[in-house]
C-alpha cells in the first residue's frame, strides 16, 4: 500500500505521468484565446435573444402557420446534438449560398466564426424562446391593462412594459443559457474556429501533455462561469429590489432609513 | 359628453351588459352602485376597451362609432381620451411614482421629458405625495399607490375619468385620504367622471347622478336623492335598505 502511494506521489510530483505545475503555468497562454470564446458566446447569445423573442411572440400570439413552424423548430433543435448542428451549419450554409448562385469567391471568404455563431444562436434560441414565452405570460395582466388605459398601443406596451418586466422574470434561465453557451463554444473547432479549447489542445499537441491541458481548461471554464453566474445573480437582485417589501436595497432605502432615525 | 347607446356585452353565454344607455356630460360626476357581479366594472372596462363590447354605439366628443365594427383607431381614440383608476392600482412596478405619471405623457402624448416631469411633480404635489416622488410602488402604502394612480390618470387630461372601486382594496385607515383626493378632482369638474363604488355616503355626496345596476341592467338613474331616498324598483329598494347610508343624508 505504502509503495503504491509513494509511486503515485512520484508520478504526480516528479512529473513523470502528471506535471502539476504545467496545469497552472499554461493558464496565461490559454487565456489569450478567451476573447474569442467570449466573442462567440456573447454574439450568439444576443442573436439568440432576438430570435428567441420572435419565436416566443409567435407562440404567445398564437399566429396560425408560424406557430407550427416554431413548434417544429424548437422540438427539432432540442432533439439534436449541438455538434451535429454545428457541422450541418458549416457544410449547409455554403451549399445554400451556392444554390443561390453566389460567387464561390464570396462564399469562401465567409469567416468561419459566422457559422459557429449562427449554429449556436439557433440552438440556444430554441431554449431561450421557451424561457421568454413563459416570462411574457407571467407578466401581471394588470400592468398591461394599465398601459392600455393610459393610451399605449400594443407595440408601446410591449416595448415599455412587457419586455422589461419579462426580462426580469426570464433572467435566471437566460443566465443559465449564457453559461451553457460559454461551455458550448468549446465545440466550435468543428467549424474550423480556434477558440480557447482548440488552442489549448494545439499547445498540448506539442508535448503530448493533453491531460494537464484539459485540467487547465476545466479550471479556466469553471472560474469564468462562476464569475458570470455571480454577476448575473447580483444583476438579478438589483433588478428585483423594487419588488421586495423587506426594505433591503432600492433607490430610497437610505431615505426610508433616515426617516426612521429622525 | 360621452354617450353609450344600447351597449351589450356577453362573456360566452353570460349576458353581462344588457342594452346600457348612459349619457354623461363633461364635468358631470356619475356613481355606479350595485351588488357584485351586476356588471358595473365591466361597464367601465368596456368604455376603456379593456373589454370589447359586442353591440351598441359609443360617442365621445365628436367621435361616434358602432362598437361591433370598432377599428384600431376607435379603440386608440377611446383609450387616449379615457383613463382608468384600478381597484388594485396597477402601478408600473419597476417605475418610480414620478415615472409612473410621466410614462403616458412621454410615450403616448410625446411631451418632452422635462415638461412631463414638471407636470407630474405638480400633480404628485396635488395628491399629497410631494415627498414620495422617487419612491417605487412597493415602498408606498396602498393609499399612496392609489393616489399616484390617480395622478397618472389625471396627467393625461382625459375627457372621461373612470374609477373602478378605487378604495375597495385599501385598508380602512387609508380610504379617507384617497376619497378626499377623488372629491377634489370631482369638484374641479374637468372630466366626465364615472365611479364604481361601494362607498355609499361618498357616492351620495359627490355625485350629480347615481346609477343602480342589477344583473347587467340599469334599474335606477337619477340624482343621489332620488336613487337613495325613493328608488322605484324593488331590487334597488332592497339593495339600498341593506347598505347603511349614514343618517346625515337621509332627509
Amino acid at each position: 500500500m505504502a509503495e503504491f502511494f509513494s509511486r503515485l506521489y512520484e508520478a504526480i510530483f516528479q512529473g513523470q505521468i502528471f506535471k502539476l505545475e504545467l496545469v497552472f503555468s499554461r493558464i496565461p497562454e490559454v487565456l489569450k484565446y478567451l476573447p474569442i470564446t467570449l466573442e462567440i458566446a456573447i454574439t450568439a447569445t444576443l442573436f439568440s435573444l432576438v430570435f428567441g423573442f420572435l419565436v416566443a411572440l409567435v407562440k404567445v400570439k398564437d399566429i396560425p402557420v408560424l406557430r407550427r413552424i416554431a413548434q417544429f423548430y424548437v422540438s427539432f433543435t432540442r432533439g439534436t446534438p449541438v455538434m451535429i448542428q454545428l457541422y450541418a451549419t458549416y457544410f449547409g450554409i455554403p451549399m445554400i449560398l451556392k444554390a443561390l448562385d453566389l460567387p464561390s469567391a464570396f462564399i469562401n471568404k465567409i469567416p468561419p466564426i459566422i457559422f459557429s455563431v449562427v449554429a449556436l444562436a439557433l440552438n440556444d434560441a430554441a431554449y431561450s424562446s421557451e424561457a421568454i414565452r413563459a416570462a411574457i405570460q407571467a407578466v401581471d395582466k394588470g400592468q398591461i391593462e394599465a398601459a392600455h388605459s393610459i393610451g399605449m398601443t400594443g407595440w408601446q406596451t410591449l416595448r415599455r412594459i412587457t419586455i422589461p418586466e419579462s426580462l426580469v422574470i426570464a433572467l435566471p434561465s437566460l443566465g443559465n443559457g449564457f453559461i451553457g453557451m460559454i461551455k458550448a463554444t468549446s465545440l466550435v473547432f468543428v467549424t474550423a474556429v480556434v477558440e480557447m479549447s482548440k488552442h489549448g489542445q494545439m499547445i498540448a499537441g506539442r508535448d503530448f501533455r493533453q491531460f494537464e491541458m484539459q485540467v487547465t481548461l476545466a479550471i479556466v471554464y469553471w472560474v469564468i462561469t462562476m464569475v458570470i453566474s455571480r454577476l448575473l445573480f447580483m444583476w438579478e437582485r438589483k433588478l428585483k429590489c423594487n419588488e421586495r417589501d423587506d426594505g433591503k436595497g432600492g433607490k430610497n432605502d437610505t431615505v426610508a432609513r433616515l426617516e426612521q432615525v429622525v | 359628453m360621452i354617450q353609450l347607446q344600447g351597449l351589450n356585452k356577453w362573456f360566452n353565454k353570460h349576458h353581462v351588459l344588457k342594452d346600457i344607455d348612459v349619457t354623461v356630460q363633461f364635468g358631470e360626476v356619475v356613481s355606479v352602485i350595485g351588488a357584485s357581479g351586476s356588471g358595473k366594472s365591466t361597464l367601465l372596462r368596456c368604455i376603456d376597451f379593456l373589454e370589447t363590447p359586442d353591440k351598441g354605439t359609443i360617442s365621445l366628443g365628436d367621435h361616434s362609432f358602432d362598437v361591433a365594427k370598432a377599428t384600431k383607431q376607435d379603440v386608440a381614440y377611446m383609450r387616449r381620451n379615457t383613463s382608468m383608476v384600478f381597484q388594485n392600482f396597477n402601478l408600473f412596478k419597476y417605475k418610480t411614482a414620478l415615472e409612473n405619471v410621466t410614462e403616458g405623457l412621454i410615450t403616448v402624448q410625446k411631451i418632452p421629458k422635462a415638461e412631463a416631469e414638471a407636470k407630474a411633480r405638480d400633480l404628485l404635489v396635488k395628491v399629497g405625495l410631494a415627498d414620495r416622488v422617487d419612491y417605487y410602488p412597493n415602498k408606498l402604502s396602498g393609499g399612496q399607490q392609489q393616489r399616484v394612480a390617480i395622478a397618472r390618470s389625471l396627467a393625461l387630461e382625459p375627457k372621461v375619468l373612470l374609477l373602478d372601486e378605487p378604495t375597495s382594496a385599501l385598508d380602512p385607515e387609508m380610504i379617507a385620504e384617497v376619497l378626499s383626493v377623488i372629491k377634489a378632482v370631482a369638484r374641479a369638474r374637468n372630466h366626465a367622471m364615472i365611479i364604481v363604488t361601494h362607498e355609499m355616503n361618498f357616492a351620495f355626496e359627490i355625485s350629480d347622478k347615481v346609477i343602480y345596476m342589477d344583473e347587467g341592467e340599469i334599474l335606477e338613474y337619477g340624482t343621489p336623492l332620488d336613487v337613495f331616498n325613493s328608488p322605484k324598483s324593488e331590487r334597488a329598494q332592497q339593495f339600498i335598505s341593506r347598505v347603511n347610508l349614514s343618517n346625515n343624508y337621509v332627509i
